[in-house]
């Protein structure tokens, strides 16, 4: 993964990505294989974005599309 | 003035009365006495839940896309919650409109083309 060397947010250069709480295959790219939000240093994703990103995977978590904390070893 | 509504509901499998299509069907009848209007319902099916929840691994997810009076959303919140067999459930204000998960797929496809793109032009980058 090149997670440090993404420049532009994502979601700014593509419109048609929304950011979705119910779309557990985007906001998969977000966060760690532990299940921690990635910070936005390290995806290039802008304040807005991120902000919206943020709140996405806290629903997520909530009814349990995505782990709150996941077990580092696949 | 109504406003547009979305609803999870994750129905547990083992405690459902009945079956969880009748689950499903009374949260559906429930939402039309508020006088919500229904928009579109999603039937997720079982899937595996990301944590156990009530010593459950998996949890029947339905989705409810509906328009409704915010004054009816706290009483919909409190059925909810006071019912056992749900094991979790979500209510959230639709503020860019309905988003369904046929759309985001496609959107998906498109941004994962776009990655394979960006690794080939870096490579060469790199090359040269």
């Amino acid at each position: 993964m090149n997670r440090g060397r993404v420049k532009v947010c994502r979601f700014c250069e593509d419109k048609v990505l929304v950011i979705d709480y119910k779309n557990e295959r985007v906001l998969r790219r977000f966060v760690t294989e532990r299940g921690k939000i990635i910070p936005r240093r390290m995806t290039g994703t802008c304040a807005r974005h991120q902000r919206v990103l943020m709140r996405a995977i806290k629903r997520a978590r909530h009814i349990a599309l995505m782990p709150y904390v996941a077990d580092a070893v696949k | 003035m109504p406003k547009d509504y979305e609803l999870t509901l994750v129905v547990d499998t083992q405690l459902a009365e009945g079956s969880v299509d009748e689950t499903v069907k009374r949260y559906e009848s429930l939402l039309g006495e508020r006088g919500a209007i229904m928009v579109n319902i999603d039937r997720w099916g079982t899937r595996k839940l990301a944590y156990e929840i009530q010593k459950r691994q998996q949890g029947d997810y339905t989705l409810f896309q509906f328009q409704a009076e915010p004054s009816a959303i706290a009483e919909i919140d409190r059925a909810c919650r006071l019912d056992e067999s749900i094991l979790r459930h979500l209510v959230i204000l639709a503020e860019n409109g309905f988003q369904s998960l046929v759309q985001a797929d496609v959107a998906i496809a498109e941004e994962e083309e776009a990655d394979d793109i960006d690794e080939a032009s870096e490579e060469e980058e790199d090359e040269a």
